[in-house]
């Protein structure tokens, strides 16, 4: 899978609640009280990009249940400034039906945001290597940096779940240790490589996609500044 | 399309979660919620978690849409059993349990109550153009659907879905959604249109407020 969102209850309240504070006041800052929306175009697009986010996730690849999200091509689509709502609303809806918990949707909107905006700033700045190998190498770059903000995420979790694994254990599992705990080299090695086939997937689909754009739609594709 | 349905149970819906109002059902929400991360204990856990099954039921939500959807936490659940050292049934039983019943109680509260009345109750607390963001996102998402359920179908009948040839597979699929992704853009551009000539300025008002 390219991208994993975190459900609930598997992390402390402080975390999560410092998500969603950190999440709004980029919003915020972002959108400056919201002064920013009055562009209906811009703002119209952004739902439709999103909803096609949300229905791209949607989409199951046979065997493995792996699906797509399209957060790179959206991110380069928006810019860094609509992608954030755009991760928002993302979540938001997704949450609602299962896919990432709801006290866990301001770390979700942080890691989508990351793979968005880094896509987007990838995009601009591997442009002059070709239009698809920019594409691809954006995708690898910005999932590879997602996976590593939710990685972080877990790692500054895992005292409190190690707490929670040891709650109720009274024996000793062996010499120094006191009871179950979160490997989190091994954690490393699933989410990164699992992950690394997911980004290879979705990288060659996004290249694919702005190819297509590129040639129907150029203005699309040109970094954001002058899509509709 | 999962969404769809979910859609149409939440607003046909007749039961009684169905008719309580979506303010008191996010209060509740919240209270399960607050419950649940509060106490690590396997029996409170394992109790919401039968009594929001009990609820799932006597609100006549199909099984068959309702389990899947709580289950897909298990994708990642996997991932974090596989990397815990020393795994006990305890520590097993404490974080699955909650970590289902919470997601059955959020995808039990869409299912009973529809978008409009949860946007609607949000915008008495969030910024009107987080509702309004919302709200068009939601709305984009059924004037989309069916142009992805179109474009799937036309690419199994003519084999540009075959994943014994993935490169070939993934570049269809890819221009695929190029298509849709333009023929989405020109709907957006022209929904904002038809907003802007009706005054739309930020904000989308709810006459019931929600309730």
């Amino acid at each position: 899978m390219s991208h994993i969102h975190l459900p609930d209850g598997i992390l402390p309240v402080w975390l999560w609640a410092a998500g969603y504070l950190l999440a709004f006041l980029l919003i915020g800052v972002l959108w400056r009280g919201g002064k920013a929306t009055a562009e209906p175009r811009r703002f119209a697009l952004l739902g439709i990009l999103a909803a096609m986010m949300i229905l791209v996730a949607m989409i199951e690849v046979p065997p493995v249940s792996y699906h797509f999200n399209l957060s790179v091509v959206t991110g380069i689509i928006l810019g860094p400034r609509l992608s954030v709502l755009a991760a928002l609303m993302v979540n938001v809806i997704l949450s609602l039906i299962g896919h990432g918990g709801i006290t866990v949707i301001g770390l979700n909107t942080l890691v989508l945001s990351t793979e968005m905006i880094a896509g987007y700033y990838g995009f601009r700045l591997l442009r002059r290597i070709g239009l698809t190998k920019a594409g691809f190498m954006a995708t690898l770059m910005g999932l590879f940096l997602g996976t590593s903000a939710g990685f972080g995420i877990i790692t500054l979790g895992s005292p409190w779940i190690d707490r929670v694994l040891r709650a109720g254990v009274t024996e000793e599992l062996g010499p120094g240790i006191e009871g179950p705990y979160l490997n989190l080299t091994r954690l490393a090695i699933l989410m990164f490589g699992v992950g690394a086939a997911g980004w290879v997937v979705e990288g060659i689909l996004s290249a694919a996609i702005l190819g297509y754009l590129h040639k129907v739609y150029p203005d699309v594709v040109s970094g954001g500044s002058r899509a509709p | 399309m999962d969404l769809y349905y979910i859609d149409y149970i939440s607003v046909s819906g007749r039961s009684w979660l169905h008719r309580a109002p979506a303010g008191i059902k996010m209060l509740a929400l919240v209270a399960i919620i607050t419950v649940l991360l509060a106490f690590e204990s396997i029996s409170i856990e394992a109790g919401i978690a039968l009594s929001i099954l009990a609820m799932a039921v006597s609100a006549r939500i199909p099984m068959r849409l309702y389990l899947p959807l709580i289950l897909y936490p298990v994708v990642f659940l996997v991932i974090l059993f596989l990397s815990i050292e020393g795994l006990t049934w305890h520590a097993t039983g404490i974080i699955g349990l909650r970590v289902l019943a919470l997601t059955g109680t959020v995808v039990l509260f869409l299912m009973t109550t529809s978008y409009p009345r949860i946007f609607g109750t949000l915008s008495r607390v969030l910024p009107g153009f987080l509702v309004a963001a919302l709200f068009f996102t939601y709305r984009s998402i059924f004037l989309i659907a069916d142009s992805v359920v179109n474009v799937r179908i036309a690419m199994h009948l003519r084999g540009g879905i075959d994943w014994k040839r993935p490169m070939a597979t993934l570049r269809n699929f890819g221009m695929a959604l190029g298509h849709i992704m333009i023929h989405s853009i020109d709907m957006s551009q022209r929904m904002a249109d038809g907003l802007a000539v009706r005054g739309f300025a930020n904000r989308i008002y709810y006459l019931d407020g929600g309730k």
